[in-house]
């Protein structure tokens, strides 16, 4: 046998040897995207022949029939979630719902997105963080990338508006996504996710930073800092706050730490591990989900750290005010003021057959939508 | 494309997509650059499809389409800028602890060296299985010059990653 050939059996073996990775995966809706590319726009519908447009129109019917929002309308097929779904209107308000996440059985999490020009929501393609202003989304891959697009982009192109953020080859230990999901700063402005890499001796903990303020125009910039544990925003937006436990060195407690890493991390910061979502409109309130660690519900006054135990609920808690807390369901919100306990109720003046599984929302402010979407609004 | 078509085209994109995903894969060196990769060869055959005849012959157009939209790919991608990092690492990670991890970084690290063309004669030639006259009929080019090429990328293999071609194999 000649070395040549001894090569070539090398390498074929190599080929046989070496796993997937196991993100490998095709993606669900890769059909529909590609047959949503090859369907002609707007400005050439005009001009299509009426073979072509009675295709188009079978081809929609499917979408349609889905969104008709008939109360008795039948769950989706088994392993399937429908592309577009009506969720519960609730007759108009400063606050929606921009997204309905639905986590199934497995504990699968799929995002349907507010398209606020037709007031349906439509499935994404990875589940979505939508930015405090609502233009841009945050996607975590199954756990194991993070990128970002604009809304209208992800709502119109899908899957191929997605910029990955972390695939940079120069950036030790990168071998997918293990730590937290990404989480927008209170301001907007930058984006946060944090990932293990694994080094002799243990793991350490990674935060990436993106700021978006020139994201128009494509710019991207990425800061890289060492972490103790898992990280989450401070309200100022300049800081992160992380939780180290005794075994990392370090007394324990919550950290705060600067974005610059100017000034070394300072212990006992008052705020959470949390994005934007977990500050009050003003962020001089922060909302502590304690349903994790068995602890009660709590709003924390900033600077100060003194807590307000809140009521506990199954529905998400989401900022309505900067003193109201909005607990949203499919059923309807209660919207309770956190200082007196006073609680109401806004039930859905419509609402669309919603698949089987647990909901979650994230809110943005209404403004500015018209038509379908002015009602969504609560 | 007619209702028919379109059947026809998911039927095809369930059946075949993994396939040319993990090809894909090998191409590109990235999860979704692969996925970008495989859904421009489907949209390629999709436009085509009312002069494509059976699965056999989408899955050849599919893969033509792969290979020859890999080479446009790169050359595109080469000449996008890279994201600056501002700041380095204070603890730079010694490797990975992984053993999948280090055989996938080793492998396409290799791949990476090699020029589009050769990188696409390697995939077909050893990752694929294809005798050489199809290797030349899929990418376009001459028996020969499949021969040359997959000459060229074992020497630099051999050179750059000699525990890669030279490691023990079972006949």
């Amino acid at each position: 046998m000649t070395d040549r050939t001894l090569e070539e059996r090398a390498l074929r073996a190599e080929f046989r040897r070496v796993p997937m990775p196991p993100d490998l995966t095709v993606p669900p809706d890769l059909a529909d995207a590609v047959l949503g590319e090859l369907r002609p726009g707007p400005r050439r519908r005009g001009l299509l022949i009426a073979a072509a447009a009675a295709a188009t129109a079978a081809a929609i019917a499917v979408p349609l029939a889905l969104v008709g929002g008939r109360p008795d309308a039948p769950a989706p097929p088994a392993g399937g979630l429908p592309a577009v779904l009506r969720f519960p209107a609730f007759g108009g308000g400063p606050v929606t719902a921009w997204v309905w996440d639905l986590v199934d059985a497995h504990g699968t999490r799929t995002s349907y997105l507010l398209d606020p020009r037709t007031g349906t929501y439509h499935r994404m393609p990875y589940p979505v963080v939508l930015s405090p202003d609502t233009r841009y989304v945050a996607v975590s891959d199954g756990g194991h990338h993070v990128g970002w697009a604009t809304r209208d982009e992800i709502l119109s192109r899908g899957a191929r508006a997605v910029r990955w953020l972390d695939e940079h080859p120069s950036l030790p230990g990168f071998d997918g996504f293990d730590g937290t999901a990404p989480r927008w700063s209170p301001d907007g402005t930058t984006l946060m996710w944090s990932r293990a890499a694994a080094q002799s001796g243990g793991t350490s903990l990674w935060v990436f930073t993106l700021a978006l303020r020139d994201a128009s125009t494509g710019g991207q910039r990425t800061t890289v800092s060492a972490l103790y544990g898992n990280p989450g925003w401070d309200a100022d937006s300049a800081h992160y706050l992380a939780l180290v436990t005794p075994k990392q060195g370090d007394p324990a407690g919550l950290y705060r730490v600067p974005l610059d890493r100017r000034t070394p991390p300072v212990k006992g910061a008052a705020g959470t591990v949390g994005g934007a979502e977990s500050y009050s409109p003003s962020r001089q309130y922060a909302y502590l989900d304690g349903s994790p660690l068995g602890g009660p519900h709590l709003v924390l006054v900033l600077p100060t750290g003194t807590a307000i135990p809140v009521p506990t609920g199954t529905d998400s808690t989401r900022w309505y005010d900067d003193t109201t807390l909005a607990q949203v369901g499919l059923d309807g919100v209660t919207l309770t003021d956190f200082h007196t306990g006073v609680s109401r109720v806004v039930r859905p003046v419509r609402r669309g057959p919603v698949p089987p599984g647990q909901v979650s929302v994230q809110t943005g402010p209404s403004a500015g939508l018209t038509g379908a979407a002015a009602s969504l609004g609560f | 494309m007619t209702p028919d078509q379109e059947r026809e085209f998911r039927r095809f994109v369930t059946e075949r997509s993994g396939g040319l995903l993990r090809t894909a894969y090998y191409l590109t060196g990235d999860v979704h650059s692969a996925r970008d990769l495989l859904q421009a060869a489907l949209l390629g055959a999709a436009r085509n499809w009312d002069r494509i005849r059976d699965l056999g012959a989408a899955d050849a157009y599919a893969r033509r389409s792969l290979y020859r939209q890999a080479l446009n790919w790169r050359r595109s991608r080469s000449r996008r800028p890279e994201t600056p990092v501002a700041a380095v690492a204070e603890h730079p990670a010694g490797g990975d602890h992984a053993g999948d991890t280090v055989l996938r970084h080793g492998l396409l690290a290799a791949l990476r060296t090699l020029p589009p063309r050769q990188r696409a004669v390697v995939v077909l030639r050893y990752w694929e299985d294809r005798p050489e006259a199809e290797v030349a009929d899929l990418l376009g080019i001459a028996v020969g010059t499949v021969r040359s090429q997959a000459s060229k990328a074992l020497a630099k293999l051999r050179a750059g990653f000699p525990d890669l071609i030279t490691s023990e194999v079972t006949p």
